[in-house]
């Protein structure tokens, strides 16, 4: 699975920190899970490239290590097409398309791999 | 409104730096070590966007969630009501006379201010704020870079010249001036197909120097976060910004 995931967060004194998903080292894969997990709690957005349009993380499966993004309108069906004939040509492996369970909102909910996403981390905003 | 602790570290940390005497050279790296070990501190606590400065001219307003921040490098506190003798803000406004305030004060009774404008202040500001050494100059030639990365080189040219560039987002057909030191415009064609002001965008992560357009973070960062929140999620960007008509001096728009 080649390795091209990061997760970038603005940072005040050191510029922007940058952690990268490596599929082998596991100890660092905790411990990056472990930050977003935390980066979720204390309100930061989280904003992934996909199809190359930005998107906003709904939640952090970190059961699976991978980000959870709500997309409304879209068809299920429609997008599994297109995905299962993306990987059939190697492309977009490990992500995954799956009814929304959000109640009231029709739409599907799509898995990306975190070691193959790339991630910006946008701190809590106040306004100005 | 600072706490009383807040207060008292605010005040060890002014008599600690004036007991030590130290040369201008030495004082300097006494405050790289100490952002060094703050900068370690934050990460082991999960401020994982840093801890920003205060400044002693223009107070830090960080978000409620966010409650790190670094004393100011100077010996001076930064000024503050005093909540014993300021009378209740009920209301304010900003009017082409200036700013109007209604207040109500200890009898009861209701009045109305109005406030000149200070417009020098308010662009003088962010000077006020780098002579205090608030921001890394190194965060933000690494902000620049990352921004050149996400524009194009077209963009990334036209904001080092100009300090601003545009965007048009695909789903609403808003164009966005994104600029430096300033607030955001939204911008819509009328029905004459000639440009309108929409309204201005405020927004900083972590937070912001009051009185001033400059963020808690380096000012190509604040871009950057405007113009990803903007790609991302505009109707969560429309609801966390404040809203400024292009009237409003804090729009910086004319």
């Amino acid at each position: 699975m080649p390795v091209s995931g990061f997760l970038k967060v603005p940072n005040i004194g050191a510029g922007h920190i940058e952690i990268k998903f490596e599929h082998h080292n596991q100890e660092e894969l905790a411990q990056a899970r472990r930050i977003i997990e935390d980066m979720t709690t204390r309100g930061y957005i989280l904003v992934v490239e996909h199809g190359g349009q930005y998107k906003p993380v709904q939640r952090f499966d970190a059961r699976r290590n991978r980000y959870l993004l709500f997309e409304p309108g879209a068809d299920l069906e429609a997008e599994n097409q297109k995905l299962a004939a993306a990987q059939a040509q190697g492309e977009r492996l490990g992500e995954t398309v799956e009814p929304s369970r959000r109640k009231g909102r029709r739409g599907v909910q799509r898995g990306l791999p975190v070691e193959q996403t790339k991630a910006f981390g946008v701190a809590p905003t106040a306004g100005g | 409104m600072l706490s009383l602790r807040a207060r008292r570290q605010r005040l060890k940390w002014a008599r600690l730096l004036a007991a030590m005497k130290l040369s201008p050279e030495a004082m300097e790296l006494f405050w790289q070590r100490l952002e060094s070990l703050v900068a370690e501190k934050a990460w082991k606590s999960g401020a994982w966007a840093g801890i920003p400065s205060d400044c002693s001219h223009h107070p830090l307003v960080l978000e409620p969630r966010y409650p790190h921040r670094l004393p100011s490098r100077t010996n001076q506190q930064p000024w503050e009501w005093s909540p014993q003798h300021s009378p209740e803000v009920i209301n304010c406004w900003h009017s082409r006379r200036g700013l109007v305030v209604l207040l109500r004060g200890l009898r009861g009774r209701v009045r109305h201010v109005v406030l000149p404008e200070d417009r020098l202040s308010m662009l003088l500001g962010p000077l006020g704020v780098f002579s205090e050494r608030c921001w890394n100059y190194e965060a933000e030639l690494t902000a620049q870079r990352e921004l050149q990365a996400l524009v194009g080189e077209y963009r990334f040219q036209a904001y080092m010249l100009t300090g601003m560039f545009l965007e048009t987002s695909p789903r609403s057909g808003v164009t966005y001036v994104f600029r430096r030191l300033a607030p955001t415009l939204a911008l819509r064609p009328n029905k004459y197909q000639r440009m309108r002001v929409l309204t201005s965008l405020c927004l900083h992560p972590i937070g912001y120097y009051r009185d001033t357009s400059a963020g808690a973070m380096v000012p190509t960062d604040d871009v950057l976060c405007n113009l990803l929140l903007m790609r991302a999620d505009e109707r969560r960007y429309w609801a966390k910004a404040n809203q400024h008509p292009p009237t409003d001096p804090r729009a910086r728009f004319a």
